[in-house]
């Protein structure tokens, strides 16, 4: 048996409760001496068996009372089998709704969204004009999506999440999915929606598949009914062009006798641009640094785009002063950066343009780029989170006594002064790397081996253990280095054990990518020694900067002698190094090789860092790129590049959840989450308390996903900024910024056409219908309400009951002479 | 107030203080009075006369009848005599029962008392027989104020502990009530028959001139439990446990019946039959009782 509320259907126990109170009353007789006992005596014999039949007939009717009104209330769904038994049906609407971001596509009389609405509530209200009975069933996407936080914390793809919320979505109960479950419709439809209509779409890429396999689920359990299913949806390309699995979840919904009604919201293709993404470039995140943001930006429309202007902002959260804005995108400081012009912008073209912003001070800062009205309002904003240090550091492992090597990089990533790079290094050798805590290490952002022979089986641990956790480490080869150091330190760097320090990784394989096999020197008197010895740069983010110059910034650098490497391979028969290249089958990539097409640079994945590998040392005996300007770009870059990875995200999915840790010794447990609960700029607070995470921690929680008001069912799913404001010991409030941006997918808005769409979903009998157009009557209409049949059935049990009760004696008489005995006068 | 006067209500006594109670019938009695006598001797009313026959008193020749015809002819007048009462007072188990102020026994009782009290002061001899199964309490007829002490004093000690049995009670009284007079029947007839009140119908043809107060308590008439009661006999051993409510028609056919049977063999005796709640203020009762009497015996 099934009910709209299911939690109700425990209030059938209370069917027990008219033989309990008649168990009760049993143990409960009152004791009376009695003299007349020959007269009861006498009624009892003559009435015993009378008596104990109207007894149990009135308690199985009141137990048959409190069973209907419990049905009632509970609302009964799955019972129409047993009334179509007695020739009657109802007509149940099950109508899925598609909530997802592009149906909040404005037109001139509201979104899409809206229009579906009162498309859905025509037919309803037309159902209804033709008589009998109808129920109905609303479900959201969003909602029978619903994405259970481990999922959605884990995944970045959106499309990934909804896979994974498929296969969870049959285990979560249709009560709490449904806004609106079997109900009987008795008037006009309109208020039906009033609540659901409030709400509007959400920022969200949802697919229907968990709402199809809902309903599937439902009119499984139900019989009896006549179901109709309204597709309420913009049947976007994206979706609908190829829609092989959601043809066979329809078949699934039509081989239970469903009828399928697909309600098109959609207008005709109109012209959208969409902010794809906007990140900063893999530098340092440091105050008073410039840091170089990219922001992509996609003509979705039919039409090339003239001059179009994007403004960029910048909320600088450094003031302790600050409080929250509720009406405002955030409550930082905003600062107008200059606006970006893109001049021509063709139709599905993507433009990636940069822009540079500076925060004097450290703190979680936010820049927003953003776009005038058009047809999808979700995603012409975009914003990213800039977590920014004061400053960070940087090891450089240096074991020569005047630690040359290690002066070079100092000089190119911190040269002091009023230069600011965002770099604080320190030069250690190699003993340090052996002798640190993992703990330790993780505090510098990134690692520079730059001169060292031999490495100590601990240290390559600890090496192993920092880049697979995210770190990043540069290593090149001592300016001494003979054929047998490039061996030693091979044999060092590979070993490929998955035994960590802490235990707290377990990746396997070598960290050294390659093989350094012996110390090769290009001599300078050879014809070729110029083209040999200069440096060729790849697209690596870390020359990126270097490239599509007219004159290459690294023409004048020469490299006379470089470490010749092989590939590593399991049977170590390796290929020659001459062979890696940017399709090499290892896993580095090319960052830079040499005239002679000898690898300079490479880049290693390792975990969930990198490990980048020099072939030439630090040292001018090796090369003159150390006193070449262009090294100090590159080792810049290098730097940051390395230390990105350990970076926090700049911006999340909508339905992420928010997660913070944070040192009990600094803040106070008590956390005032800000979020945004609409389109408008509305945003409200909600005080979050923190959970204790080990090790003097504290961790806050927040998902958006869960409902905000639950009377309401708001959530909060919309692209916004989210503000976690902490109570710190010392300085005030701080603030902690997380941004969520609208999946760029959702402004893909061409539509399938009517004709396409019912060719791809043929040999399905499936009814089109244009939103705007629903005026035909509703031909599926049958039939009278459950409910009704539950009313009549009470009160014919109530009047059962009465009539037995009375029969019982169960009523005592107006007046006592009609009943008592006379007393002659 | 003593114990002895317990059932002697003032306000009872109050409201029957200006009636006369008067014999329905001549009755014997050996005290001039306001009562007829059945008997004819010394009195001032001269009645009629009858031929003297061998033995007749002749001081009671009408010696003017002789002269003037010279026949024996004596003399005979109507003579007063004072009321021989019995009081027949049902002391059985099922008289304790009452919810109310007075029980089935504190309400005959008190309606015996008012009536012993009312005879007394009119110089009447009054009886009282207290029964269960047999007469436990015998008082002869006597008057004056010990009499009425002595009433008293049965009616409060005693205990209600048997079953009835009217039969042998009648059998009894039969036998010691050799004159004739007022029998008056306290009695809720509980445990009896309708052979049991062929007893009354002896009384009747012995010449004494009956009276039943039938007491009954309101509950016993209306039943009016609704909870699940367990009913305990109190003369009838057992119980039934019930709801009251599913056997209330039952139970009121019966003791409808019960009463009708009663009153219907009362009547068939003429006996004067009087059914009465014991939640109906006594004095009420003697009242309408006494008023009754009288009016019929103006009719005679």
């Amino acid at each position: 048996m099934q009910f709209v509320f299911q939690s109700l259907a425990w209030g059938f126990l209370l069917v027990l409760l008219p033989l309990l109170i008649h168990l009760i009353n049993m143990l409960r007789y009152r004791r009376q001496r009695w003299a007349a006992m020959q007269f009861l005596l006498e009624s009892y014999r003559r009435n015993k068996r009378w008596v104990w039949l109207k007894q149990a007939l009135l308690l199985l009717t009141r137990m048959a009372v409190l069973a209907v009104l419990v049905a009632m209330l509970a609302q009964w769904v799955s019972g129409a089998r047993l009334l179509s038994l007695l020739g009657q049906t109802v007509t149940h609407h099950y109508i899925l709704l598609d909530d997802s971001m592009s149906m909040g596509q404005t037109l001139p009389d509201g979104t899409l969204y809206q229009r579906g609405l009162r498309s859905v509530s025509n037919l309803l209200d037309r159902s209804l004009q033709d008589g009998g009975a109808h129920q109905v069933t609303v479900i959201r996407f969003s909602r029978a999506a619903k994405i259970p936080s481990s999922l959605s914390t884990a995944s970045s793809d959106s499309s990934g999440s909804t896979a994974a919320i498929n296969a969870k979505s049959n285990s979560i109960n249709a009560d709490e999915i449904a806004d609106v479950m079997s109900r009987s419709i008795l008037g006009k439809s309109d208020n039906l929606f009033n609540s659901i209509q409030t709400q509007g779409t959400v920022d969200l890429d949802v697919s229907g598949q968990p709402a199809y396999e809902l309903v599937q689920s439902l009119l499984t359990n139900a019989g009896g009914e006549t179901p109709i299913v309204y597709l309420v949806s913009d049947f976007r390309q994206k979706e609908w062009k190829q829609p092989a699995s959601i043809k066979a979840s329809l078949q699934s919904l039509e081989n239970l006798d469903a009828k399928i009604e697909l309600v098109d919201c959609s207008s005709q293709n109109i012209e959208n641009v969409t902010l794809i993404s906007l990140e900063p470039d893999q530098e340092v995140l440091a105050a008073g640094v410039p840091v170089i943001l990219r922001l992509a930006i996609k003509n979705q429309g039919a039409n090339p785009l003239r001059n179009l202007t994007v403004r960029t902002t910048a909320y600088d959260f450094s003031s302790t002063q600050l409080n929250i804005a509720f009406d405002q995108y955030s409550s930082g400081v905003p600062n107008e950066l200059p606006s970006i012009v893109i001049e021509n912008l063709e139709p599905g073209e993507t433009v990636t343009r940069g822009f540079q912003v500076v925060f004097p001070q450290s703190g979680s800062h936010v820049v927003s780029a953003s776009l005038g009205d058009d047809a999808l309002q979700a995603d012409n904003r975009i914003a990213c989170v800039l977590n920014l240090v004061e400053s960070q550091r940087l090891l450089i492992v240096d074991d020569s006594a005047n630690r040359t090597a290690a002066q070079y990089v100092r000089a190119a990533v911190d040269p002091g002064g009023k230069i600011k790079t965002g770099w604080q290094v320190q030069v250690e050798s190699s003993a340090f790397l052996r002798d640190s805590q993992s703990q330790t290490l993780n505090g510098f952002a990134s690692i520079f081996v730059v001169e060292t022979n031999s490495l100590d089986e601990r240290a390559v641990r600890n090496l192993r253990e920092y880049v697979s956790q995210g770190g990043g480490v540069a290593f090149f080869p001592g300016q001494g280095w003979t054929d047998a150091d490039a061996a030693r330190i091979t044999s060092q760097l590979s070993q490929s054990d998955s035994n960590s320090v802490s235990g707290q990784y377990n990746v396997k394989g070598a960290l050294l990518p390659i093989q350094f096999t012996k110390v090769t020197k290009i001599e300078s008197d050879s014809t070729a020694a110029d083209i040999q010895q200069s440096v060729v740069p790849e697209n690596h983010p870390v020359f990126a900067p270097l490239m599509n110059m007219a004159a290459s910034p690294l023409q004048f650098v020469r490299v006379n002698k470089y470490v010749s490497v092989l590939a590593q391979s399991e049977n170590s028969t390796g290929t020659d190094s001459q062979t890696i290249s940017a399709n090499s089958p290892i896993p580095a990539r090319l960052m830079a090789a040499l005239g002679n097409q000898a690898p300079l640079m490479l880049d290693h994945q390792f975990g969930d860092g990198r490990f980048v590998v020099g072939t030439s040392a630090i040292n001018p005996t090796w090369s003159n790129w150390p006193q070449d300007p262009s090294f100090v770009v590159v080792m810049l870059k290098l730097a940051g590049y390395l230390a990105s990875f350990r970076a926090t995200a700049t911006s999340q999915n909508v339905a992420d959840v928010v997660r913070y840790s944070f040192s009990a010794q600094d803040f106070l447990p008590d956390a005032e989450m800000v979020y945004s609960v609409g389109r408008e700029m509305t945003r409200q607070s909600l005080q979050v308390p923190a959970k204790p995470l080990g090790n003097r921690q504290l961790e806050v929680t927040w998902d958006p996903n869960r409902s905000i008001d639950a009377a309401a069912q708001q959530r909060s799913l919309f692209a916004s900024t989210r503000e976690l404001w902490l109570s710190s010991l010392s300085k005030g409030r701080q603030v902690t910024n997380f941004v969520a941006n609208a999946p760029a997918r959702e402004g893909e808005l061409q539509r399938v056409e009517k004709s396409d769409l019912l060719a791809s979903l043929r040999p399905l009998n499936v009814r089109y219908r244009s939103a705007e157009n629903t005026a035909d009557a509703n031909p599926f209409s049958t039939a009278s309400t459950q409910q009704n049949w539950l009313l009549g059935l009470l009160i014919l049990l109530l009047l059962v009951e009465q009539m037995i009760a009375y029969l019982a004696s169960y009523h005592l008489p107006k007046t006592k002479a009609s009943k008592t005995v006379g007393v002659p006068g | 107030m003593p114990a002895s006067k317990k059932y002697l209500l003032p306000e009872a006594i109050a409201a029957i203080g200006s009636l006369e109670l008067r014999a329905q019938r001549i009755v014997n009695g050996f005290l001039s009075g306001m009562h007829r006598s059945p008997y004819f001797g010394q009195s001032v009313e001269f009645v009629q006369h009858r031929e003297y026959v061998a033995g007749d008193d002749l001081r009671h020749i009408d010696w003017k009848v002789w002269g003037r015809q010279d026949r024996l002819y004596i003399k005979q007048y109507e003579e007063d005599t004072n009321l021989r009462c019995s009081i027949l007072l049902d002391a059985s188990s099922s008289m304790e029962y009452g919810r109310g102020p007075l029980s089935k026994y504190d309400y005959a009782a008190t309606v015996a008392a008012c009536l012993a009290y009312l005879a007394l002061k009119q110089q009447d001899a009054v009886g009282l027989s207290v029964f269960d199964d047999r007469v436990r309490i015998r008082l002869p007829w006597r008057s004056g104020r010990k009499q009425a002490q002595s009433i008293y004093e049965s009616l409060v000690q005693q205990k209600l502990t048997d079953r009835t049995n009217l039969a042998q009670v009648f059998k009894d009284v039969q036998q010691s009530f050799p004159k004739r007079g007022l029998v008056v029947l306290l009695t809720d007839f509980l445990g009896s028959d309708a052979q049991s009140l062929r007893g009354l119908a002896s009384l009747r043809r012995a010449g004494h001139d009956c009276i039943v107060f039938h007491i009954m308590d309101d509950d016993e008439l209306d039943f009016p439990f609704n909870d699940p009661t367990r009913f305990e006999g109190i003369e009838f051993s057992g119980s039934l446990a019930c709801n009251p409510r599913a056997l209330r028609e039952g139970y009121l056919e019966s003791v409808q019946k019960f009463l009708e049977t009663t009153r219907r063999s009362c009547a068939a005796y003429e006996v004067d039959y009087h059914l009465v709640r014991t939640s109906h203020p006594v004095e009420a009762t003697l009242t309408a009782f006494l008023a009754a009497r009288m009016a019929h015996l103006r009719k005679r």
